[in-house]
């Protein structure tokens, strides 16, 4: 509300220059900059800032799924660690710090019990932290010696709990403040030998596994930034990576929805009669099921099928054809309504009429004067529908009929709905935030371009 | 009115009739009955079970027996999931339960968002109205799903430990109904609803607040107040009367985000409505049940369609000569 009536006191500010050139005639600017919606959006700070956010996000988008992928499909479905870790450098409490050695410390003895101890050691890493080059022999020897370091971390968690447990029967049974005195001292002594025994075993674990350092160290540190899901994998990595499968469910439903909507919304429009009768008919028709009664008739039909996508060697319902045929079914009928009564006001209108009295033939008039005029409308209808594809997205892959084999804010969400009901709100958080600023970006959009071309909108 | 009225209803009827036609070819698109039995079923037990179920026999023979359960609303053959039922008996308890959700959420969600819409309007430029405004558009930029699985975290899970008994239940449970309607709707029903309602409110209050804010520029409520009317009287009986009409598109167009949402809630709370039918059915691949409840969730939106073309032509004079 502030943003419009600061745009528009700018816009009175400037007016008289307007006047001006309007007076001096020829010379008026008449670049796409120049036009009075452009303008007022450009001025719109937060419709601006929530552009760019959103370029960022596609410019991700596109680094993860271009072929030096930033982000792997490999490297989100493996382990970094053990699971629910917390994020936020938050794993430094003593429970979490010895889940991680003894993750690490077992998938070492796992590899040395195997067939080929040799090879299997040379394999054992996760994501950027790998094994020590070493030979068989040294690695079981760092492994006694970690296994040594783990029974006395045992010791000394066995003496703190005793003191503990001292101090509470002291506690209740209201011991005067001097009896206190050599109980603590032991609980802090104790205290002491832990932490000294858990850095050492921290030690040991990292003779075996180096924390990387420089930029794969700080790779690393992203990766565990929020923390490890419930199958140990990178919350923070599955999160950015789901900004790819969300930007592609967005865009190709987005644009197929307003190029479809706008043809036929278009022609319905201009054109009536027949045509009209025809577009309304099967709009009313499709959007007479919500979409998801679409997307469960649609899985229906495709969940035991063997047909193959073309140019691809993936069934059908192994890809997210059958999420862009439930979102392409229903989505563009918005637009189409939208278009259609624009179309049907601008082609009465007397610039329309002149352009037809000299004879410009219908596709000239369609390109060159209808299409420039309801063009703000498809931007609006573009974010409208990229928002609605990617809030489906994650309804539908909570119902199992969505996204499959790759992560997704969906996914993860369904995923978090397990930890949830213990606490662990990480998964959750960073699906939430992340899908969060996008779509807010969008809504804070379609509003600007809103406010701009079209001030007098309801809804 | 009502020639109006008969005119919509032969509007919607061709539109029904092809809906279920869809419908119909869409399902066997991909052969159900191979898809039930599994790949390597003979020839011989295939046809068997064509015939069992009337799919052998042709597609407009199957198309007008639909169409005459539909009217005469008997399902009785029988479910591939759930043997010994037949489709209506899996269909018709599980109507109520729906009803149970989506009706008091859209009364609740319209009444409360038309409040608040209000409230923003009348402040407009202020403070609370942009308080608000910006809490909605928060609102709706949050996924469904993230509000149901919080709400039931903190509605279910963390206030019934915080006060010691259950107010709400965690998820709906058949053998725990204490036979009191009210007090059971409230434990298994208010949660879901109130989610919905919260849900819907982000978009509903945006846009009660724009229409409210159009109307009370437009001449006649001016002239309303320069006549003397006083603040209430313009408030409802002039603006509320006029804003009344985007009010029912408004309803309408939210009938299937309501369906979807309690589709959710149903399948997340275990409610036995017909969105958690569907679900179970479908994928069981239970072809009877699934074609039978899309054909029924068709009618129900069409229904609801012709009602409020009614109830527009009964707010606006102007429609029922157009």
């Amino acid at each position: 509300m502030a943003e419009t009536k600061r745009a528009q006191s700018a816009e009175a500010v400037e007016q008289p220059t307007d006047l001006l050139s309007a007076r001096a005639g020829a010379n008026r600017p008449t670049g796409f900059f120049d036009k009075p919606g452009v303008r007022k959006f450009v001025r719109n700070r937060p419709g601006m800032i929530s552009l760019l956010v959103i370029v960022l996000f596609v410019l991700v988008a596109a680094l993860i799924a271009m072929p030096p992928h930033l982000i792997s499909l490999n490297q989100v479905q493996g382990r970094v660690g053990p699971g629910n870790l917390p994020g936020f450098g938050r794993a430094s409490n003593p429970d979490d710090r010895i889940e991680v050695a003894d993750f690490f410390l077992s998938a070492v003895e796992k590899a040395l019990d195997s067939s080929d101890p040799e090879a299997a050691l040379a394999e054992l890493r996760f994501a950027e932290r790998a094994v020590q080059p070493m030979p068989v022999e040294d690695a079981e020897a760092a492994l006694e010696s970690s296994f040594e370091a783990f029974d006395l971390l045992d010791e000394a968690l066995i003496e703190f709990e005793d003191a503990e447990i001292e101090i509470e029967n002291l506690v209740d049974s209201g011991a005067s403040e001097e009896e206190f005195v050599a109980p603590r001292a032991a609980l802090e002594q104790a205290r002491a030998g832990f932490e000294t025994s858990l850095d050492a075993l921290e030690v040991e674990v990292e003779k075996l596994f180096p924390v990387p350092t420089g930029w794969s160290g700080f790779v690393y540190k992203i990766r565990l930034l929020a923390g490890t899901d419930r199958q140990g994998r990178s919350i923070a990595f599955r999160a950015i990576f789901s900004i790819k499968t969300a930007t592609q469910i967005g865009m190709v439903t987005a644009i197929f929805s307003i190029f479809i909507g706008a043809i036929l919304g278009g022609a319905a429009g201009f054109f009536g009669g027949i045509i009209d009768h025809a577009v309304v008919w099967l709009y009313s028709t499709l959007s007479s099921i919500p979409y998801i009664i679409w997307l469960i008739v649609i899985a229906f039909v495709f969940r035991e099928s063997t047909l193959k996508v073309p140019f691809t060697d993936k069934p059908i319902s192994q890809t997210l054809l059958p999420v862009y045929m439930a979102f392409g079914v229903t989505l563009w009928v918005g637009t189409c309504r939208v278009i259609r009564g624009e179309a049907m006001k601008i082609k009465s209108l007397d610039y329309i009429q002149s352009a037809i009295s000299i004879g410009a033939s219908p596709a000239r008039i369609l390109l060159k004067h209808v299409l420039p005029n309801v063009m703000y409308l498809l931007f609006i209808n573009f974010s409208l529908a990229f928002v609605a594809a990617i809030k489906g997205e994650v309804i539908l892959s909570y119902l199992g009929l969505g996204v499959q084999g790759q992560p997704s804010w969906g996914v993860m969400i369904r995923d978090s709905k397990e930890d949830v009901v213990l606490g662990v709100f990480w998964e959750l958080g960073a699906a939430t935030v992340l899908m969060f600023v996008l779509v807010y970006a969008f809504n804070i959009l379609s509003d600007a371009l809103q406010d701009a071309f079209d001030p007098k909108h309801v809804g | 009115m009502w020639s109006y009225v008969a005119r919509r209803v032969l509007y919607n009827i061709p539109i029904y009739l092809v809906i279920v036609m869809v419908v119909m070819v869409m399902l066997r698109i991909n052969d159900p009955v191979t898809a039930y039995l599994s790949k390597n079923a003979t020839e011989a037990e295939r046809s068997l079970k064509e015939a069992e179920f009337g799919l052998d026999q042709p597609f407009m023979v199957q198309y007008l027996d639909m169409l005459k359960s539909i009217v005469t609303f008997d399902f009785s053959t029988k479910s591939w999931y759930q043997e010994t039922n037949t489709v209506g008996e899996i269909i018709t308890p599980s109507i109520l339960p729906s009803l149970k959700i989506t009706l008091p959420s859209l009364a609740l969600s319209t009444f409360i968002s038309i409040v608040v819409g209000l409230i923003a309007a009348v402040n407009r430029g202020r403070l609370i109205d942009r308080g608000l405004m910006f809490v909605a558009v928060v609102g709706m930029s949050i996924s469904f799903l993230v509000f149901i699985i919080l709400g039931q975290y903190f509605g279910a899970y963390w206030l019934n430990g915080k006060v010691g008994t259950e107010i709400f239940a965690i998820r709906y449970d058949a053998d725990r109904m204490t036979g009191f309607f009210v007090a059971d709707w409230i434990k298994f029903y208010l949660l879901p609803v109130m989610i919905s309602v919260v849900v819907s409110m982000g978009y509903d209050t945006r846009f009660y607040r724009t229409v409210i804010v159009e109307q009370t520029n437009a001449d006649y409520i001016r002239t309303a107040k320069a006549k003397g009317c006083s603040q209430r009287r313009v408030m409802f009986r002039h603006l509320l009367r006029n804003a009344m009409i985007p009010i029912i598109t408004r309803v309408m167009i939210t009938m299937p985000f309501l369906i979807v949402g309690s589709l959710l809630l149903e399948v997340y709370f275990s409610i036995p409505g017909m969105g958690k039918t569907l679900l179970t059915h479908m994928t069981n691949k239970d072809f009877a049940v699934t074609q039978a409840i899309v054909a029924i969730l068709a009618a129900l939106f069409i229904l609801s369609n012709i009602l409020t073309d009614v109830l527009y032509a009964i707010v606006d004079p102007r429609v029922r000569l157009a």
